[in-house]
């Protein structure tokens, strides 16, 4: 299966988020030491999976919201991973989430010349989603892995 | 005798002063675990005895003053400052003896034992510790001196206190239905029999005295001097060895009773053990099944995460990728159409079937010039056929878009296909979790009500299962090594009897030779011969006398014991038990109404039964001597039903003249308890939180003995 240059292209560029949501929900949510993820560990092995999982929220609850200057909420990215890894790692998730802002993007396809542009997209879902996490948190749910599992399942 | 009040300050459970003013019959005292019934308990203990009673650790002889202090008070005290702790016990007519020695107006008596501790530079001292006895004479104020002795002997004695004031866990050591010397000691210790072991004592005494006269007599007439002498020594050498081999038979007698108590107490334990077997199997049974569960839903979990990190999360994507793939095949329409139109041939432009016609004809067929196989004219013909087929390269960027989008089209097909089966693995997993948490809910209902079983047999039984079942090879161990011991101790008791009875044989034997050479003819009618043939005619007597009415006294503490067990088990239906003691051994055997054995009864019904058995002996004892002692107990019926402990209390307040019981059985019975006209006083037992905004803790808690009736 070839992939042609747009991966690659990708590849150098690293997502955007903000620093709060690294703190308080990646770092929180991932769990780096345990890569088998033991009963009562954590939902996610990798620092990438709470972001595309953020992104796949904003997505599916087409949830856009645009970075803006925060003051004390600094913009973290490529020290974390890039798109690289997530490539490596879960291509088919990475693949999807493109599919999917092209699909919502009303240039549509015409989002893949411009690989700052598809990143930018890819970071302002994630940033959506990570706002219903929030929300969701507010609400009372703590999100332990069943949380998860309870979210994907309500899903349509 | 009866207690008219007794007053604590400072004392363990209960700050500052209170007092409780005690009434003739049945004073009952309730109070849920914890609330300070031991402490009160104690408090009777402490000020005559100087002990009190541990729960798990028994009694403790002069204990250490800040154990006594109440912890609340003692913790907060300040530099310099002084806190002062007493129990005064006020005793109406103690006994017979002591009103007549004292000459007291009134025949009421103070008990206060008490001391003073001082906060010294953060270091606790006592200042000041104080027993005595005070009662008011024809002369005015007057204390009993010493103290001490006045209570071992004209109050209640220690040994008897044992009996008529006890603590309901230790029940088993008082009376020992396995052990027929626990149940003598208990008639010695508390009936009247021990009078004639007094008796006895004198009796002895005087025979010893009468055995020297006739001795001196007998040498003053004896023809063989240094004969007599020799004779004389052997006597007394063998007469030692009979005081020595009682000794030791005496001590081993007590070291056997304590062998034979510690089996019994193990034997008990095992039988126990017998019985938890199966609920122990059960409780195993269900934690592994529980355990099983919980590690699928652990292994289930684990995959789950695994597969939710890796694909589930992808779940609901399906319309923007179906969306997504029309969005792809927008870009392709429009690349097709540019490429249409560049493939499109001016309307001059001939067809493929004339330009082969004219490469066959080496000519132009438009303008009619040659062109000759090989020749340019010949190539440039040849190169306009075919142009449809060839691809035609549209501008870089719009070629750059279309390996992207050749890159992604295949994706949104395979990856619809991948959510339809992520969408079934969710389904599968809930399933599996629902069927799962259902197992799980249902095993550990089956485990809540297993536990509840277990703890109903431990407060049925009075034991912890677990410790149990975790010490039974230990207790094995521990048995075997008492069975070797009291086997030794056996042997060795054979030998010190057969030791004492040969020197019983030279004693007879040198008195005859004694009595030969001192001219037996001649003083077989003196007054001291007589006088010693008297004495020992008089202890035959009173042995055969105590025999006799032991045996009589055994019979009627039967008799009366079966009242006391048919009254209290009066509602209950399921059991009907009696007890048949035999004088000679002083087995203790428990049979129904067929006489069927019983001896496998539970603890709570055992508990009866003992109970039974020792009011009997103090009822009797106390109509013996005329002196009803007032009757202490801290949770008597803790191993008892509710019925059975409402009967129990009903009988105590038909035997004794003052009762206190302290229980924590009664709270759910208390409304009709204090319309029970045979209960003149209750108490409650009620704990006060000294700072409301602090939790419950020993220094922030204090109780207070509340009268509610």
């Amino acid at each position: 299966m070839r992939h042609g240059d747009l991966f690659q292209e990708l590849s150098s560029l690293s997502p955007n988020f903000y620093e709060s949501n690294y703190n308080e929900i990646m770092e929180p949510f991932s769990d780096k030491q345990s890569q088998s993820a033991d009963y009562g560990g954590k939902a996610f092995t990798m620092r990438w999976q709470p972001f595309m999982y953020a992104c796949i929220l904003g997505l599916i609850n087409k949830r856009r919201v645009p970075f803006q200057n925060r003051p004390n909420d600094k913009n973290k990215s490529g020290d974390v991973f890039n798109y690289q890894v997530i490539f490596n790692q879960g291509h088919k998730i990475l693949v999807s989430v493109i599919l999917s802002v092209i699909s919502l993007n009303k240039d549509g396809y015409k989002i893949l010349s411009d690989k700052n542009k598809l990143n930018e997209e890819i970071s302002n879902y994630a940033n959506g989603g990570f706002e219903i996490i929030r929300e969701m948190q507010d609400d009372g749910i703590s999100f332990g892995f069943s949380d998860f599992m309870t979210e994907i399942s309500e899903r349509k | 005798m009866k207690i008219l009040s007794i007053e604590t300050n400072n004392f363990i459970a209960f700050k500052g002063h209170q007092s409780v003013e005690l009434k003739k019959g049945l004073n009952l005292f309730n109070g849920d675990i914890g609330s300070g019934k031991s402490s009160f308990y104690n408090a009777f203990y402490w000020c005559l005895y100087e002990k009190i009673y541990i729960t798990d650790e028994g009694w403790q002889k002069k204990p250490d003053l800040e154990n006594i202090v109440n912890y609340s008070s003692l913790k907060f005290l300040k530099q310099n400052q002084e806190i002062e702790c007493y129990v005064k016990l006020t005793i109406e007519n103690p006994n017979e003896e002591v009103v007549r020695m004292t000459q007291s107006i009134d025949n009421i008596y103070e008990i206060t034992r008490s001391f003073v501790l001082k906060n010294n530079n953060g270091n606790i001292d006592i200042v000041n510790s104080e027993f005595e006895i005070h009662f008011n004479d024809k002369t005015g104020s007057e204390f009993l001196d010493p103290p001490e002795l006045y209570v071992e002997e004209c109050f209640i004695p220690e040994i008897l206190s044992e009996y008529i004031w006890f603590q309901g866990e230790s029940i088993d050591k008082l009376l020992d239905l396995d052990h027929s010397n626990s149940f003598k000691d208990v008639v010695n210790s508390i009936s009247y029999i021990d009078m004639y072991d007094k008796v006895l004592k004198v009796l002895t005494r005087i025979n010893e005295k009468f055995e020297k006269k006739l001795r001196i007599k007998q040498r003053s007439t004896t023809a063989n001097t240094k004969a007599f002498n020799d004779e004389e020594q052997r006597l007394k050498r063998n007469e030692k060895i009979v005081v020595d081999e009682k000794k030791i038979q005496k001590k081993l007698n007590s070291e056997q009773g304590e062998i034979i108590l510690k089996k019994a107490e193990i034997k008990s334990k095992l039988r126990g053990y017998d019985s938890t077997k199966e609920l122990l199997s059960k409780r195993d049974r269900i934690n592994d099944m529980r355990k099983s569960v919980i590690r699928d839903t652990e292994n289930l979990d684990n995959r789950a995460k695994q597969m939710f990190s890796r694909s589930w999360m992808l779940k609901g994507l399906s319309p923007l990728l179906k969306d997504s793939s029309y969005k792809l095949l927008e870009f392709e329409d429009w690349r097709n159409k540019k490429i249409s139109k560049e493939r499109e041939l001016p309307e001059d432009v001939p067809g493929d079937i004339y330009l082969e016609k004219m490469l066959k004809q080496e000519k132009c067929l438009v303008c009619g010039r040659p062109a000759k196989s090989g020749s340019e004219e010949h190539a440039h013909i040849a190169s306009k056929l075919n142009r449809k087929n060839t691809s035609v390269l549209l501008d870089p960027e719009t070629e750059r878009m279309n390996k992207y989008v050749v890159s992604l089209k295949s994706f949104p097909q395979s990856l619809s296909n991948d959510l339809s089966i992520i969408n079934d693995e969710i389904k599968e997993y809930r399933d599996e979790d629902f069927e799962l948490t259902k197992k799980l809910r249902i095993l550990n209902k089956q485990k809540d009500e297993i536990d509840k079983d277990i703890s109903n047999f431990e407060k049925k039984e009075g034991l912890k299962i677990d410790s149990h079942s975790i010490n039974s090879n230990l207790l094995i161990n521990q048995l075997d090594k008492y069975e070797v011991r009291d086997r030794k101790i056996e042997f060795d008791l054979k030998q010190s009897e057969s030791r004492e009875r040969n020197a019983l044989n030279y004693i007879k034997s040198s008195k005859s030779i004694l009595s030969k050479l001192a001219g037996s003819d001649k003083n077989d009618s003196t007054l001291e011969k007589k006088n010693l043939k008297e004495s020992e005619v008089l202890i035959k007597a009173v042995k055969l006398t105590k025999e006799t009415e032991y045996e009589k006294l055994i019979k009627d503490i039967e008799k009366r014991s079966n009242t006391y067990i048919s009254t209290i088990l009066e509602h209950n239906s399921s059991i009907e038990a009696k007890v048949e003691i035999d004088s000679k051994s002083n087995i203790i055997e428990i049979t129904d109404k067929n006489n069927e054995d019983l001896s496998m009864l539970n603890t709570g019904h055992k508990t009866i039964i003992k109970m039974s058995i020792i009011n009997t002996i103090i009822s009797k004892s106390s109509e013996y001597k005329n002196e009803p002692y007032p009757f202490l107990t801290d949770a008597p019926t803790s191993n008892l039903g509710v019925k059975d402990t409402l009967s129990y209390v009903d009988l105590i307040s038909n035997i004794f003249g003052q009762s206190i019981v302290l229980s924590k059985d009664l709270s759910e019975n208390i409304e009709g308890l204090k319309k029970n006209p045979k209960i003149p006083a209750i108490f409650n037992f009620t704990p006060v939180n000294i700072d409301e905004t602090k939790k419950a803790a020993l220094e922030n808690t204090y109780t207070k003995i509340e009268k509610i009736k």
